[in-house]
């Protein structure tokens, strides 16, 4: 964990089921040598109780800050961490990413001797906590292969020891396997001839050890009370398309920016049936004050996923709350699911080649009374899996087989086990599924109805560029005439009139030509929307998969659309069929016509002017039949 | 006839009844330890990384890289366990080559690298060629071949011959010697209990038809009863007319010898044993008493009090303590430390692995949690 800039500041839960062993907490920190100690101070304040000021000298190494055992309590423990640091020569956005104090989050948290942790359910509970903390990962120790039913439910009910957006790698051991040099915290040793269920041990190397018998008919309820069922994650805030929603209300608590460059950011959920795809506006209230006299070109980018949408200049008329500012932007830049608003603040150094001044005041200031009005759309949506990663449970997931991967796809599925913890609020689709596929395995997964054939995501997949997609790509020197360049024109015309059919993402084959990725999520079938297969190379990393799909579940870098590529830096690529069309999940009626007309002719302008244009043509030939039927009769 | 002739020709004919023995019927190994996934299969792929030459030799570094027959022996043995042919032909080829230069069938105890003379002694080491004829007997049952058999009939004749003596306490017990030579004393006879392995002795005994071995085995569980009224098993004891007394200038401790000596009693099936349960004792005192850091283990005890006085952090003597401690108590689940060859030398090391082979073949149910 690193905290950058002038002032930064993190919050640390730490759970202590029992406080008796607990001989105090440790933070190992370092600093940048950019830190000027003298004028930096590391705040520390726990369950409310300030520590003295700690001045960060921590430039050649990690060095300790010591918490005394008596200011924690059972239960939940909450660290307040704050860095307040200053760059010995510089001020400015550069310098501001030049001063840090980095914890080792590994290496803090509670002191514990294992020799003093209880061989009993709360010790077992702290170790648990240690060794996904500092590991992610906790070994099961068995005679042959451990039972993958069983390795997943474990998977499950180990979650309740990460705060949900990380996975845990069950790592499998034989009993007599050879230690490793770093001792683990915790354990599972699993032995059929248990005589009771399960039980509490040390081992050799000072683990905690919960020893199972994993056919024991008593054996699953005897593990809820050592690990009880995990509590949902509390899902980040809801908005409500139509009403003007305050920050507070969608958990914004980073209001300040101390730093010369500051980013906050604000995370939000939209309905998963919202659609907006026409020109109407959201509309962000902003109330923002900032200091008096900031330098020239002192400024705020406001940005809606990604896309900055207003640039507010701070260096002038500052020291006071503006008067709340109306941020119109189009709704379209939004999305059913995770949203992010990010105020990015940049405050040049005055000068720039001497150390800022010493404030405690914050430079710019969002009032949490800000406001987000959304409009509301017709219950609309696109086919694709949007929805469908927050809503999967462990029990939906399904290993396919796979000739050489199955020990592999095993891993991934019980991996991802872990990380598919129910999210406050949002409900299960009762026949969700994501079927983990191998790539040598693709004949089960019909990417035909995509248009691309499994050649195509080896190459996605081993990074061998695609050329035949790349191909098309030339620019000669025609003639006045000749038949080439004609074509050549037919074919520009031909993609306009295409784009303007189908604006969106090419086919799914050219999309991927130049993509890498790790391992896709694809919905094969819009017939079955709930139905979902992550396929994966041989070579991928189980965790940060899983990792991956955690933390996309509250995030706005998430799976969307029917295929989604996970690249190698951690991002989700996303590609949506252009020509499939908007779904209405609702009666077409008069009030929700505009709008619904507005996303359809939004989708496909030229198939809209062409309904129109039908429509005119059929209105009028209609009337011409009318008009010459009736004078026809008036003769007669 | 005199009393070693005598007892020559009675071994040689086999005419000694399997008295007392706890393990009457000689056991081969389960097949749980053969095959490509045998559970010790990495921990034996690390200790030959260690501490295997390619050419056969087992080498400990600490003893100035030295290799001796009981190393050879131990080698020799597991690769046999773990049917691990090419290994083991290796090493009995080595072995054969380097050791086997006697006079008689035994090996020499001692080969050093890097002298003008690698063996200079030509002494043996009873517990060395026990091992070693051992390995060729389970070797020679598992593939067949005779020469093994043979091979390991001949050390036996030649361990009976020159190393196992009666005792002159008037038990008429027959005494396992540490070598053919120099631990006979005026009236008494230098022993080491840790040179005794029953099961090995009974199986080489069922196999070879050599049965003083046998004999010799239940004897000396029997003499080790009697030494554990007086303490810890001790690492060398003299047995003479006046009983058994420490034997001059050597140790008397309960030490790097000795502590072999509870595990081979459970190895071969006999946790049981007094002596085994005065080691237990001895390890959870030393536990409890607060002496010990996290991640030390005892290696040296006084005697009759039980007090440390030496400890270790190789995990090997810690894996020895906890397999007792499990096995005397019949516990499921052991604190025996996980293998590993990293921080550890080839002695606990050694110790390590065959202590995993016992914990398999011998208790079961006291897997390493």
């Amino acid at each position: 964990m690193r905290l950058t800039g002038e002032r930064q500041t993190a919050h640390l839960t730490l759970d202590i089921p029992a406080l008796k062993p607990v001989e105090g907490v440790q933070l190992r920190y370092r600093n940048s040598i950019n830190v000027q100690s003298s004028q930096s101070q590391i705040l520390i304040n726990v369950n409310g109780t300030p520590l003295p000021a700690v001045a960060p000298a921590a430039f050649e190494g990690f060095k300790t800050i010591s918490v005394p055992s008596n200011l924690l309590v059972e239960g939940r423990n909450t660290i307040t961490v704050q860095a307040k640091q200053a760059h010995r020569i510089f001020c400015g956005p550069k310098a501001s990413f030049q001063i840090w104090t980095e914890f080792d989050l590994a290496q803090s948290g509670a002191i514990v001797s294992s020799t003093n942790l209880p061989t009993d359910a709360n010790g077992f509970r702290m170790a648990l906590a240690a060794q996904v903390g500092r590991y992610g990962r906790v070994t099961v120790r068995a005679a042959g292969e451990p039972p993958q039913t069983f390795m997943r439910t474990m998977s499950e009910k180990l979650s309740a020891a990460s705060a949900g957006t990380q996975a845990i790698t069950l790592v499998s051991e034989g009993l007599y396997a050879n230690g490793a040099a770093t001792h683990p915290i915790a354990r599972i040793t699993l032995r059929d001839n248990l005589p009771t269920p399960l039980e509490v041990r040390r081992g050799a190397d000072g683990a905690e050890v919960l020893m199972l018998n994993p056919k024991a008919k008593d054996v699953l309820s005897a593990l809820d009370k050592i690990l009880p069922q995990s509590a949902p994650v509390p899902d980040i805030g809801k908005l409500m398309p139509g009403v003007a929603t305050s920050l507070k209300e969608l958990q914004f608590t980073d209001l300040n920016a101390y730093n010369r460059y500051t980013e906050q950011s604000l995370q939000f959920r939209l309905p998963n049936d919202w659609l907006i795809l026409s020109s109407a506006k959201a509309t962000l209230r902003l109330s923002y004050g900032f200091a008096a006299d900031l330098p020239q070109s002192a400024l705020m980018l406001v940005k809606v996923d990604g896309v900055t949408v207003r640039l507010l200049p701070l260096d002038t008329n500052g020291g006071k709350v503006q008067p709340p500012l109306d941020i119109r932007f189009p709704a379209n830049i939004l999305k059913s699911g995770v949203n992010n608003v990010t105020f990015v603040t940049i405050v040049p150094g005055n000068p720039p080649d001497r150390p800022c001044p010493k404030s405690d005041t914050p430079l710019m200031t969002i009032l949490d009374g800000s406001s987000l009005l959304v409009p509301s759309s017709p219950r609309m949506k696109f086919i694709g899996m949007n929805s469908l990663v927050a809503a999967l449970r462990p029990n939906q997931l399904v290993a396919s087989r796979s000739a050489a991967l199955q020990s592999h796809i095993e891993k991934l599925t019980t991996t991802l086990a872990s990380s598919l913890r129910p999210i406050s609020g949002i409900p299960p689709i009762s026949d969700a599924q994501l079927k983990i596929v191998a790539l040598d395995n693709l004949q089960n997964v019909s990417l035909a109805k995509l248009g691309v054939q499994p050649r195509t995501l080896e190459n996605v997949f081993f990074g061998a560029p695609d050329t035949r997609a790349q191909a098309s790509i030339e620019n000669p020197d025609y003639g006045f005439f000749n038949a080439s360049k004609l074509l050549f024109s037919l074919e520009a015309i031909g993609k306009k009139i295409s784009d303007l059919a189908q604006p969106g993402d090419p086919p799914l084959k050219q999309w991927l030509a130049n993509r890498r990725g790790k391992a896709a999520l694809v919905l094969t079938d819009p017939k079955r929307p709930h139905k979902l297969s992550l396929i994966v190379p041989p070579n991928s990393d189980a965790a940060q998969i899983a990792d991956a799909i955690a933390r996309a579940r509250l995030s706005s870098n998430a799976p969307r659309g029917q295929f989604s590529l996970l690249t190698e830096d951690g991002k989700w690529e996303n590609w949506q069929d252009a020509s499939a069309p908007p779904v209405l999940e609702e009666p077409l009626s008069l009030g929700n016509f505009r709008a619904v007309a507005g996303n359809f002719a939004s989708w496909s302008p030229l198939y809209f002017v062409l309904l129109l244009f039908g429509l005119t043509v059929l209105s009028i030939v209609l009337a011409l039949v009318f008009v010459i039927s009736t004078r026809g009769k008036r003769k007669k | 006839m005199n009393r070693r002739a005598a007892l020559r020709t009675v071994a040689s004919v086999g005419l000694f009844p399997l008295l007392g023995s706890t393990s009457a019927v000689a056991q081969s190994m389960p097949n749980s330890l053969a095959g490509p996934n045998q559970p010790l299969a990495e921990a034996w792929s690390a200790w030959k990384a260690a501490f295997l030459s390619p050419e056969g030799r087992v080498i400990d570094k600490l003893q100035q890289g030295a290799s001796h027959s009981e190393s050879q022996g131990y080698g020799l043995l597991m690769a046999a366990l773990f049917h691990d042919n090419a290994t083991f032909d290796a090493i009995y080829r080595w072995t054969e080559a380097n050791l086997a230069i006697r006079s008689d069938a035994l090996l020499a105890w001692r080969w050093l690298p890097n002298q003008a003379v690698s063996v200079a002694d030509r002494n043996n080491a009873t517990d060395g060629d026990l091992f070693y004829a051992w390995a060729l007997v389970l070797h020679s049952r598992a593939t067949g071949m005779l020469s093994l058999r043979r091979r390991a009939t001949a050390i036996a004749e030649s361990l009976v011959k020159n190393c196992v003596v009666e005792a002159r306490d008037g038990s008429g017990r027959l005494l396992l010697t540490p070598a053919a030579e120099g631990f006979a004393r005026k009236n008494a006879q230098i022993i080491n209990p840790s040179y005794y392995m029953p099961r090995a002795m009974r199986e080489i005994a069922a196999a070879t038809g050599i049965n003083a071995l046998a004999t010799c085995a239940s004897d000396g569980e029997a003499l080790m009863t009697d030494l554990a009224t007086q303490g810890l098993m001790p690492d060398w004891i003299e047995v003479g007319t006046s009983g058994m007394t420490p034997a001059a200038n050597m140790s008397d401790k309960n030490g790097y010898e000795a502590m072999r000596v509870a595990l081979f009693l459970i190895w071969s099936g006999n946790a049981a044993h007094l002596a085994v349960a005065d080691q237990v004792r001895a390890y959870l005192q030393a536990g409890t008493s607060g002496n010990l850091q996290n991640g030390e283990y005892v290696t040296v005890m006084d005697r009759k009090s039980g007090a440390v006085l030496e400890t270790s952090t190789s995990l090997g003597y810690g894996a020895l303590a906890a397999f007792s401690e499990c096995a005397s108590h019949s516990r499921f689940g052991a604190k025996i430390p996980f293998f590993r060859t990293d921080e550890q030398s080839y002695y606990p090391a050694t110790l390590h692995l065959m202590t995993l082979i016992a914990q398999i073949v011998s208790a079961p149910e006291c897997v390493p949690i």
